[in-house]
């Protein structure tokens, strides 16, 4: 800005003369001098409205409170190229336009047509970005399914219908699973007619989603269709946020694995299914681990079939990956599609047949078409072209035989090609060959072919792969492929799993030569390897040292080596370096020594010369600090940015690296120099940010709470990621198979699943629209016990909840019917035993099934199947406690009768039946109806069995009734069924326990009904106490006013009454006055009373005859509204008959 | 529930079998137990001890012992916890069981508190005892993130009354609070021993001098290398503390480092094998003992390594790192014991310059199932 000195701006004037110029001048004089006076005005700096800034930082701290939070778990994958792609669920109701929306997505994304949108369809939407649209069925079933896995949820909502049922019954779903991203859709705007009627429903709909899901939720209006398409803005407008969600850790997600299948196979041989089609087959699923890390020994749940033990998972390379190179933006070939279930390209999947569209029927060779003198290799056939590969097979000058004698196949890339019939010595090299495919036709069908759509990134890597996808062949190829895994499996059932190289290409690859060479050496100089010691040569898998490798580009020259490894050796198995298990002896002691002594030694320390304690000298804080060599304890180098680090921490001076890293720069290529500058700047940012933290430390003089929290946060953070990066590299190092093998499948992989023994109906009733989950369980949640849970009736469900009736619970991944017992606490923690679940309230639910950990959330549902009017979530809770046993307890009241009463105590009988349960109950606490209070004793001798002696705090009476209150222990009912809704043909055909009632409905049976139960009238004779007698002993001891008085009976008037009364005539004139004022009074009163009466008859004459002519109107309406309905009725009939 | 997991070498490994199927809820089946024994075939009196505690511990176990005791089916229930009293016999020492449950110790449903009774010292050449696993098994504790929240719920381990092998009479306190999921360890770092701390404990001897004459011996050793030595002696007579009717004389002795590592050794006199050794020799012996232990290296002790694995694959699934010096039989048995019930490999890499063995895994992601949420 050179022309900014130029600009001249209006300057203050300081004034020359006047007031303001004189005190200046004075303060300049006096400021020389130094007898300037600081001025205190007080109101200089206060505060001007002290509410107003009360206000503001009171919200700026609330708002930078809100900001921080203590950093969750989070197991996604930093790198978008590890990561899987993320699912995005497509749910609504029926004829929202859900397809039509992922049609749309994949036609904005790929610039392709999709035809159908079955199965999950994954896309690449950005540079290093993907996702996987998968539609929701609606089917409560397959809705808990996709809430369970959805990373983020498209609720399509029909605008001009308004929200319906199965939109509310999801997002509860959801709440309970893990509350995933949610955005709405609104679509059929187009069929509003007016404007404001648009403008309102929108209003309407958004205040309703935004209190469903929370304030400020993205929606979309999706306005009209275009040649079967949303219209191109507005989709691009929901591609921009999709590519922006910001995904929250879900605590479910975090701690399992799952799959959701793309595709799978039947790999069952032919012969045994045409033996008994209804054998258990074995199955390989494919899809991307997602979740946490899919271990090969682990027991998974495929979710509506059962739980399976995995007998192989393999990587394979993904089907639709992101980009390698790193351009700025997606380039249009690289925006790939992989739908194996929809119709894409030329290839559709049918039930049980694969087919391939050749495009046109007629065929010519392509030599033909170019002359001659062109020699055309595979190579050049374009794999992308629908027919590429059967013009590649047509194209064949050679048979197999003759091909497969001098097929040469290139190990490495790089590396030089081995001819066929070279033998290799070493066990390892032969084990690998009866897994290895041999390299002839499949070699020449190129990949693509198999996932039409797919751009091949790099022809050539794909050409080595191992073809261990049965798949790829086409249907006529089927049977001999079933034939080969047949064998496969018979060659290899101590095998539990195998693991191939695979994946993208990683960063602890990128120096993989280097490792290797450090490795290499670290193993020379150690006597044994110590992995072989502890889980002998064949626990380990054969390593044919994948670190000798080069480190060319390809990822994909490691699928080559599928490796085996058995997960539990037989004994004998054990390979000769592997410690024996007789050194310990069944004395089980942990000091067992093998054959170290450590008595001789006890010479050696205190010997003489001491040469032993000098070697361990150095080990003290007295010895020698100095004495580290390099690569001591303390320091250590991190093998991502291959910095070096001292015991504290601090970086330590490269520079004897960084020269020749210097120098090696020259000689690299890009990738590496680009790299390499990324190291370098990262390295550079690190010492920054550690100067300004430190900075920071000390600047801050006072430690305040702030701070001190700040500084916890941030503690936390830092953990938090130092720990991410541990977990990532700390396996890396030792190559792609050792990483498999240590921490199981990652995130991100493509993996190839087998399972045997799923049920045949499996593969009979196999549903493409519905979708398919693989779940990783942990062990505890093989284990089948009771749960309790806090569980309470939806309140939007319209009945509350019976005990003992059937419940479908979806707990994890799993959703099975169970038989729950509801309970409620009292204060002193017992649970009492609830017949019905409380309306509106929380209440406990017990019941027996597959164990989930407790804080999960649990669903239940009533029937899945069949029409269900009104809500279908029946209740929603979480997991409280597992157990084997639950204490549940109902109120018992055991009834006897008294048959003998001396003083205090009494003989009671009816109560118990036997001796046996009288002394099982001796000491227990009893009481009369009347209030008094006993114990049981002992049972009696005689009389009725079961009757005892007692003893009460009073006489009681031989009337009395006694009772004792007990609890009596609820028996839960044992019973699970998981819904294996997979296995059953249609739609809504799985059909489990069905509640009493709805059986009785059915059959027709009518209530049972206890005749104990019903109300009967109740008798109450009319006690009759006798006469009170009182001994006369008694009597005459009593003092005289409690005596009993022998009054008889008066005959006659007494004398009060009976004597004649002369009145004064003073006084005789007072009492008739009196008289005759009395009858006045009572005339009056009178009078008022019959004016009263006749009042109230005139009234009720009247208001009847009001009534009656009410009546009449309410009769004629009456009758007007019953016609107008039963013609409504008769319409209607009319209609149905005529439809008929 | 899963299928029961079969293992045909008898009661090797008996207490971690057991741990481990707790622990993964997978059944196990033991069989051949001392079957060529024809004397005394089956199972031994501490090892049904040893059942009946996990008994007590947990609710639905099933255990079936056929008639010889030489086969035992264990169905595993769900960890208890809470206060229980145990009876050990005198053929094993308080140390073996005090061993054996303390993987399961913080996985209960309310925190544990086991009363001990039996023997507490004189058998180390078989069993670490109380005095040990406290001095090396606490600290293990804390770093897995057991009992550090409060001083009330700390992990402890007291010995309430001495008694020494053969005759039992002693009392041990065991007490574990519970956590949800333990923290993943990356302990490498071995530091350097500033300071050694040591007890002698003499019991039912009439001279206390003997327990400081073998403090003094083992100081003697320790002082060549470093001068901060302290060891302390506690003697035991019936009258005094009330200990077991058994004479013992023990030496614990354990390095802390700059890093927190502490490193520990015991030795004890054992009379039938050693027959009289001089409290001398005994002190010089001990020492050795723990020199030794220093110049395997590492960051924890031989003894309590299974221990340690067990844990770090229980972690949550991050990786943990841990730093021994060698690994021992019983150790190389607990890894090939969590492959086949847990599925976890570890990563053994030899450090050639320290000579030690870097260890790492990925945690299983085990959760406390069994604790309540509220």
């Amino acid at each position: 800005m050179e022309g900014a000195d130029k600009i001249d701006n209006h300057k203050h004037k300081e004034s020359k003369e006047g007031r303001g110029a004189k005190e200046k001048k004075k303060d300049l004089k006096a400021k020389k001098d130094g007898s300037r006076k600081e001025r205190h005005n007080h109101r200089a700096f206060s505060v001007a409205n002290i509410v107003r800034t009360q206000r503001t930082i009171q919200r700026n701290l609330d708002r930078s409170q809100k900001k921080e939070y203590v950093p969750q778990k989070d197991r996604r994958s930093a790198h978008p190229n590890q990561s899987p792609p993320s699912l995005v669920v497509v749910m609504g109701p029926k004829g929202v336009g859900k397809s039509t929306l992922i049609r749309s997505l994949v036609k904005i994304y790929t610039n392709q047509n999709l035809t159908t949108t079955t199965g999950p369809v994954t896309v690449v939407i950005g540079k290093n970005k993907r996702i996987t649209l998968l539609e929701c069925p609606n089917q409560p079933a397959s809705m808990l399914d996709c809430a369970k896995i959805a990373d983020l949820v498209l609720l399509c909502v029909d605008a001009k219908f308004g929200f319906e049922m199965e939109t509310f019954e999801f997002l509860n779903i959801l709440q309970t699973h893990g509350f995933p991203k949610v955005m709405g859709v609104f679509t059929h705007l187009d069929q509003f007619h007016t404007a404001k009627n648009l403008r309102k429903t929108k209003k309407l709909l958004k205040q309703r989603f935004w209190t469903e899901i929370y304030e400020g939720a993205k929606m979309f209006y999706f306005s009209g269709i275009v040649n079967g398409k949303y219209l191109k803005n507005e989709v691009k407008q929901l591609t921009l946020f999709i590519s922006r969600v910001k995904y929250r850790p879900l605590v479910w997600r975090n701690t399992h694995p799952y799959v959701l299948i793309d595709r799978h196979e039947d790999i069952t041989h032919p012969n045994v299914t045409d033996k008994d089609p209804k054998c258990d087959r074995s199955i390989t699923f494919y899809g991307y681990v997602r979740g946490s890390h899919l271990k090969a020994g682990m027991k998974v749940h495929l979710i509506g079939v059962g739980d399976f033990d995995m007998s192989i998972v393999s990587t394979l390379s993904d089907p639709c990956p992101i980009p390698e190179q790193d351009d700025k933006t997606l380039k249009k070939k690289d925006a790939l599609l992989f739908a194996p279930l929809s119709n894409v390209g030329a290839v559709s999947f049918d039930k049980d047949a694969i087919y391939i569209d050749i495009g046109r029927a007629n065929y010519t060779k392509n030599t033909e078409l170019e002359g001659n003198n062109k020699e055309v290799s595979d190579r050049e056939i374009d794999p992308e072209e629908p027919a590429g590969m059967l013009k590649g097979l047509q194209d064949i000058d050679s048979a197999v035989d003759e091909k497969m004698e001098s097929a040469a196949l290139r190990l490495y890339m790089g590396s030089k090609a081995v001819p066929a019939g070279y033998d290799y010595d070493s066990d390892a090299e032969r084990d690998e060959s009866s897994v290895l495919p041999s390299p002839s036709a499949h070699d020449d069908g190129h990949r693509a072919e198999i996932y039409p759509g797919i751009k091949v990134h790099k022809s050539d890597s794909y050409k080595e792969e191992s073809t261990d996808t049965p798949e790829e062949s086409n249907s006529d190829e089927d049977s001999t492929e079933g034939s080969d895994d047949g064998v496969e499996d018979e060659s290899d059932d101590e095998s539990k799993y195998d693991i191939e190289g695979g994946g993208g290409e990683m960063s602890w690859k990128r120096d993989i030569t280097k490792h290797a060479v450090e490795s290499f050496l670290v193993r020379q100089a150690s006597k044994l390897n110590l992995k072989e010691y502890v889980y002998g040569s064949n626990g380990g898998i054969q390593v044919t040292d994948d670190q000798g490798e080069d480190d060319g580009e390809s990822s994909d020259d490691e699928e080559f080596f599928k490796l085996k490894a058995s997960s539990r050796e037989k004994e004998g198995s054990h390979g000769s370096t592997k410690l024996s298990l007789s050194v310990l002896t069944e004395n089980d002691s942990c000091r067992i020594m093998g054959n170290e002594r450590v008595d001789s030694e006890v010479d050696r320390w205190l010997s003489v010369d001491s040469s032993l304690i000098e070697s361990v000298r150095d080990k003290f804080v007295t010895g020698n600090w100095g004495a580290k060599q390099d690569g001591d304890l303390g320091s250590f180098e991190d093998l991502e940015t291959g910095e070096r680090y001292g015991p504290g921490g601090e970086v330590l001076s490269d520079n004897g690296n960084s020269d020749s890293e210097d120098e090696s720069v020259g000689d690299m290529n890009d990738a590496e120099l680009r790299d390499y500058h990324a190291k370098k700047k990262a390295s550079l940012k690190r010492r920054y940010d550690q100067d300004y933290d430190e900075k920071k430390v000390t600047n801050g003089s006072e430690t305040k709470d702030e701070d001190a929290e700040n500084k916890y946060l941030e503690e936390l953070k830092r953990q938090k990621e130092e720990r991410s990066k541990m977990n990532e590299s700390e396996f890396g190092e030792e190559g792609e198979r050792a990483r498999l093998r240590h921490e199981g499948f990652r995130q991100g992989l493509y993996c190839r699943i087998q399972i045997d023994g799923v049920p045949h109906s499996f593969v009979k009733n196999f549903n493409p629209n519905l979708p398919l989950v693989i779940g990783g369980l942990t062990p505890q949640e093989t284990n089948l016990g009771l749960t309790r849970c806090r569980i309470k009736k939806h309140r939007w469900h319209q009945r509350i909840l019976k005990c003992n009736d059937p419940l479908i619970f979806s707990i994890g991944w799993r959703r099975f019917q169970s038989i729950p017992t509801y309970s409620t606490e009292d204060e002193n923690g017992r649970h009492r035993y609830l017949k019905y679940t409380p309306e509106h309230m929380h209440c406990f639910a017990t019941f027996y099934g597959p164990q989930a950990a407790p804080n999960s959330g649990i669903l239940a549902i009533q029937r899945l199947s069949g029409n269900i009017s009104g809500f279908r979530i029946a209740a929603t809770g979480v997991v409280l406690e597992l157990d084997a046993s639950f204490p549940v307890v109902k109120k018992l009241k055991l009834v006897g009768t008294p048959t003998k009463i001396y003083k205090n105590t009494a003989f009671i009988s009816g109560m118990f039946n036997s001796d046996l349960e009288v002394s099982r109950f001796e000491g227990a606490s009893i009481r009369t109806v009347s209030g008094i209070r006993g114990q049981v004793k002992k049972a009696a001798r005689e009389g009725q069995p079961g009757s005892f002696r007692a003893t009460f705090e009073d006489k009681i009476l031989l009337s009395d009734i006694v009772f004792c209150r007990t609890w009596m222990p609820v028996q839960m009912k044992e019973y699970y069924n998981p819904v294996t809704n997979h296995l059953e043909s249609g739609d809504e055909s799985w059909h489990g326990m069905k509640p009493k009632a709805q059986l009785q409905i059915e059959t027709k049976i009518p209530i049972e009904v206890n005749p104990d139960s019903i109300y009967k009238p109740i008798d109450r004779p009319d006690v009759k106490f006798s006469k009170l007698n009182i001994p006369k002993k008694l009597e005459e001891a009593l003092p005289y006013a409690s005596k009993h008085k022998n009054e008889n009976k008066r005959n006659g008037k007494g004398y009060v009454a009976r004597r004649a009364v002369v009145m004064e005539s003073s006084e005789k004139k007072k009492y008739s006055f009196l008289q005759a004022l009395n009858s006045i009074r009572n005339e009056k009163v009178k009078i008022r009373k019959d004016k009263k009466e006749n009042k109230r008859i005139d009234q009720s004459k009247k208001s009847a005859k009001k009534e009656e002519a009410l009546l009449a109107i309410r009769k004629a309406a009456k009758k007007r509204q019953y016609r107008a309905e039963g013609k409504r009725e008769k319409a209607k009939e009319a209609k149905r008959q005529k439809v008929g | 529930m899963s299928k029961a997991i079969r293992f045909d070498d008898g009661a090797t490994q008996f207490r971690q079998r057991l741990i481990a199927s707790i622990l993964s809820h997978r059944p196990v089946l033991i069989r051949n137990i001392r079957a060529e024994d024809l004397e005394n075939p089956g199972l031994k009196d501490y090892e049904a001890s040893f059942l009946r505690l996990l008994d007590s511990m947990t609710n639905g176990s099933k255990m079936e012992i056929n008639n010889t005791g030489t086969q035992l089916r264990f169905q595993p229930g769900v960890l208890l916890g809470g206060d229980i009293q145990h009876q050990c016999p005198d053929s094993r020492s308080i140390g073996w069981f005090l061993e054996g449950i303390m993987p399961l110790a913080p996985f209960g449903k309310e925190e544990l508190s086991i009363y001990f009774e039996g023997i507490t010292d004189g058998c180390c050449e078989l069993d670490p005892s109380a005095d040990y696993l406290q001095k090396s098994a606490i600290p293990l504790f804390a770093k897995f993130g057991i009992g550090i929240d409060d001083d009330d719920s700390a992990v402890r381990i007291r010995v309430l009354q001495r008694a020494a092998a053969p005759t039992g009479g002693g009392k041990v306190h065991f007490q574990c609070p519970i956590v949800k999921e333990l923290t993943p360890i990356n302990f490498t770092d071995p530091g350097r021993i500033k300071r050694i701390r040591g007890t002698s404990i003499s019991c039912k001897i009439v001279s206390s001098s003997m327990a400081a004459r073998v403090a003094y011996a083992a100081k003697g050793v320790f002082h060549k290398v470093l001068p901060d030595v302290w060891i302390h002696t506690d003697a035991h007579t019936q009258k005094n503390h009330g200990c077991g009717p058994s004479p013992g004389l023990s030496l614990v002795v354990s390095t802390e480092s700059t890093t927190g590592v502490i490193l520990t050794a015991e030795c004890c006199l054992n009379q039938a094998e050693r027959g009289a050794e001089l409290p001398e020799d005994l002190g010089q012996r001990g020492a050795c003992l723990l020199l030794n232990e220093v110049q395997k290296g590492g960051c924890i002790d031989t003894s309590v390594q299974s221990l340690a694995f067990m844990w770090m694959t229980l972690t949550p699934e991050d990786v943990s790192r841990l730093r021994i010096g060698s690994l021992s039989p019983y150790s190389v048995e607990t890894l090939r014991l969590l492959k086949k019930f847990f599925g976890i490999e570890f990563k053994l890499k030899a450090d050639e310059d320290s000579k030690t063995i870097l260890m790492s895994c990925l945690g299983t992601g085990y959760r406390n199932m069994a604790k309540a949420s509220t």
